[in-house]
């Protein structure tokens, strides 16, 4: 190995294990050369070892760390708490059908509120016109006094009876929707109203009167008078 | 499970400072330097399983670093801080005699001053003690090539050190 060949390979790695390298050190002026460039590499060495900043391991552990036994049941837990909370809800939109019919009831009632203190009396042919709509016909004189009748658009859209009449205590107000049914019974209400919301014919029927009202009652005399067997709907 | 986390703390214990060097020289801002090393150990612990050979870790850590500033570069080209701007250099050579502090900032400088071709096979050397063979898998050159930018990137460093201290002794 000439001189500039042990030079050249004498920088790029002074520490080089080759047998030519290692026997070219015998010589003193090779070995003061290999010194010189060793020396400077540890210089280099020295000044490129720089700290890293303080708990870098730590926050790369941090970072990436396996879940504990407890962690990864903690998150089986949540999964399992997820499926059950989606059920409940799933459970609950099945069901809410019924609510939202009721709801929608009351917020009619509310919203016509006006037409419950009429003291108009509506006359049979006008009530037949309204009913027959539907499909029926009304023996208003089973019911009582009819203080207002329309064909209204509740909130879902869907056309229906709004009928006002004189119950026992007051105001009695009945709600026929069609083609929209429930498949029980339920009580509603709202401050001072109360009522039934129940399947009736093709469709759901309302009866809403004030505190004191027999529902009942008027549920049974409302019933009789609305006869279904007439002309077919045309709602 | 516990046998990947305890496999990684040892990969992390072993290399996360060196991983750091490699990364500060290459970009030469130490905060950017951090954010690469931690990206290059959480894509590590994602692909531990990847790693099959134990002897190789070094140079399979070193590699997804590489990938990760390369990555960088394709989101964002920051503006980088001069390295010597850093308290921490100072704080660093602390120990160190006025002439020797002088020393190292010169070779820091020419380090950075050099040309990322010649920088990386040479902090692979000096930092991580890889041999050409290892710098020419890596940077998937030959090892002649890596032989070649080597001896170019010391004569470089050398020369600056050699003319930087003459004048700031001629300063003196």
């Amino acid at each position: 190995m000439n001189e500039l060949e042990f030079r050249k390979r004498c920088i790029i790695n002074p520490d080089d294990s080759d047998p030519d390298f290692q026997s070219a050190l015998e010589n003193d002026d090779y070995r003061r050369v290999q010194a010189e460039c060793a020396d400077f590499d540890e210089k280099l060495s020295g000044a490129l070892r720089v700290p890293a900043p303080e708990g870098l391991q730590d926050r790369i552990l941090a970072a990436n760390r396996q879940p504990s036994f407890l962690a990864r049941w903690k998150k089986k837990l949540a999964a399992l708490t997820s499926l059950i909370v989606t059920l409940v809800l799933g459970l609950t939109l099945l069901l809410r059908p019924q609510l939202a019919l009721s709801d929608m009831v009351i917020e009619h009632l509310y919203h016509d509120m006006a037409v419950m203190y009429s003291r108009d009396v509506i006359r049979e042919e006008q009530v037949d016109e309204i009913v027959s709509h539907f499909g029926a016909d009304l023996e208003s004189s089973l019911v009582g006094i009819i203080r207002f009748i329309e064909d209204c658009r509740f909130a879902d859209q869907r056309k229906g009876i709004h009928l006002v009449y004189d119950g026992q205590s007051g105001p009695v107000t009945v709600f026929y929707i069609p083609h929209r049914q429930i498949d029980r019974m339920q009580a509603i209400g709202k401050e001072e109203f109360q009522g039934i919301i129940f399947p009736h014919h093709d469709g759901t029927m309302a009866i809403v009167g004030v505190i004191g009202e027999d529902i009942n009652s008027q549920k049974s005399k409302v019933e009789a008078a609305f006869n279904w067997d007439q002309a077919s709907g045309k709602s | 499970m516990m046998a990947k986390q305890k496999r990684f703390e040892q990969l992390v214990q072993r290399y996360s400072t060196d991983m750091f060097r490699y990364a500060l020289w290459l970009c030469g801002n130490r905060e950017i330097a951090e954010d690469l090393v931690q990206e290059a150990f959480t894509r590590a612990w994602k692909n531990l399983h990847q790693l099959k050979d134990g002897n190789k870790e070094k140079a399979w850590l070193m590699t997804i670093l590489r990938n990760e500033n390369a990555r960088r570069f394709q989101r964002v080209q920051p503006d980088l801080v001069d390295i010597e701007d850093h308290a921490w250099s100072m704080s660093a050579d602390s120990g160190l005699e006025p002439e020797e502090q002088m020393e190292r900032r010169i070779l820091r400088k020419a380090m950075l001053d050099l040309e990322e071709e010649y920088r990386e096979p040479l902090i692979m050397q000096v930092i991580h003690g890889f041999s050409c063979r290892e710098i020419a898998e890596t940077l998937e050159l030959t090892e002649n090539a890596v032989m070649t930018r080597i001896f170019r990137a010391k004569q470089k460093v050398k020369e600056a050190l050699t003319e930087q201290t003459a004048s700031a002794m001629a300063r003196l």
